[in-house]
């Protein structure tokens, strides 16, 4: 089956998923012998640019299409590698449309397709963005987690899987295969 | 002005340690902790006397995690003046913000808070309760709370002109709430 493609002109359906990209987060230098978080950060969910746009990524049209995944994964990859100082791409944080557009509380917020044509090497046709009303960043980002949290799921990234080509990923599951068929005589 | 410069002199001076003796820590932290006491007319909000809290008329009781939080705080003060957006570190002025917050609330808060830089620089506090989380972002001008109590959320804004007393009471809403529910049910733990 073809992987997924949005029509780009037409609004977001409200069984889409999104997900909002989530990238490992510095500790604070003299915290780090603190217990590790269980929930999701704040941060994954702040925009330190002005426009205050929250950037989405299209990911399936009623579930998660995993063509699509492995599409977006390089993209995101590399994303994360152009942070200063470089982050991890850890997986999606991921949501039907129709919590955003009609929540079971709190403001309901717009999303738009709004795909990256260029530069060539960072195209994104899935990305979208939250319009931000006038409200505060923070109180738009503890929204947004809030909804992720409750009604979301995440779809992390294997560890080691990313800049995989399908060769190598063909390869690795073929070598698991006879190694476990060894084994098993 | 004076005193932050000062402060900020003696603060460039000081070597970033994570793995020192708990005795050089604690000298480290009465160090800092020294620091923060700046002119209350400069401020506009009562001081809090960081160093010798006995003496604060009015103090409210520490939390037991309270010295634990604060020696993290004060152990991740931005010491290079060229780490700019490193958010491993905290500016002197959020620190001093965060110190305040936690001392005149500490004993309302629910439990002992995970912590970390937002993008904008300021802290982050989580805390976990019966009834659900509550989360404190701790900005140089407002103190913005963020609980949710058996799945609702609720939002409480405190700008720092509002002092002390306000934000208490804003903060032991929440936290009742977070101890008792929503309807003032206790919680069973099941």
């Amino acid at each position: 089956m073809a992987r997924w493609q949005p029509v780009i002109d037409q609004q977001i359906g409200s069984n889409e998923h999104l997900g909002r990209r989530l990238f490992d987060e510095p500790l604070l230098a003299g915290a780090q012998d603190q217990r590790p978080f269980t929930g999701i950060l704040l941060d994954h969910f702040l925009e330190k640019r002005d426009d205050g746009q929250v950037s989405l990524d299209r990911l399936g049209q009623s579930s998660v299409d995993k063509r699509v995944l492995n599409h977006l994964l390089p993209l995101a990859s590399s994303a994360a590698k152009r942070f200063r100082p470089p982050k991890r791409f850890d997986g999606w944080s991921v949501l039907r449309a129709r919590f955003l557009s009609n929540p079971p509380c709190g403001t309901a917020l717009s999303v738009v397709p709004s795909p990256i044509l260029e530069p060539e090497n960072e195209a994104n046709i899935y990305h979208a963005h939250i319009v931000p009303g006038v409200t505060d960043p923070y109180s738009i980002a503890l929204h947004l987690r809030h909804l992720f949290t409750s009604h979301g799921e995440i779809k992390q990234v294997v560890p080691g899987a990313q800049g995989m080509t399908g060769f190598v990923r063909f390869r690795n599951w073929l070598k698991t295969l006879v190694s476990f068929r060894l084994k098993s005589k | 002005m004076e005193a932050t410069a000062n402060a900020s002199l003696l603060v460039r001076g000081l070597q970033p340690e994570y793995r020192g003796s708990p005795v050089r820590d604690a000298k480290r932290t009465r160090r800092f902790a020294s620091l923060f006491k700046i002119p209350q007319e400069a401020q506009g909000m009562p001081q809090l006397d960081l160093k010798n809290p006995a003496l604060t008329p009015g103090h409210p009781a520490e939390a037991t995690w309270f010295r634990i939080v604060e020696r993290r705080i004060i152990m991740s003060v931005q010491t290079n003046i060229n780490l700019k957006d490193d958010r491993r570190w905290l500016s002197q002025l959020i620190a001093m913000r965060a110190l305040e917050f936690f001392k005149a609330t500490s004993d309302l808060l629910p439990s002992e808070p995970y912590i970390y830089s937002s993008q904008k620089g300021d802290l982050v506090a989580e805390f976990t309760a019966v009834r659900g989380t509550l989360t404190s972002i701790v900005s140089p001008k407002f103190i913005l709370l963020f609980a949710v109590v058996d799945g609702s959320p609720m939002e409480k804004k405190v700008e720092r002109e509002s002092g002390f007393e306000e934000l208490r009471s804003e903060l032991r809403q929440l936290t009742e709430s977070l101890r008792m529910g929503r309807n003032g049910s206790m919680a069973t733990g099941n």
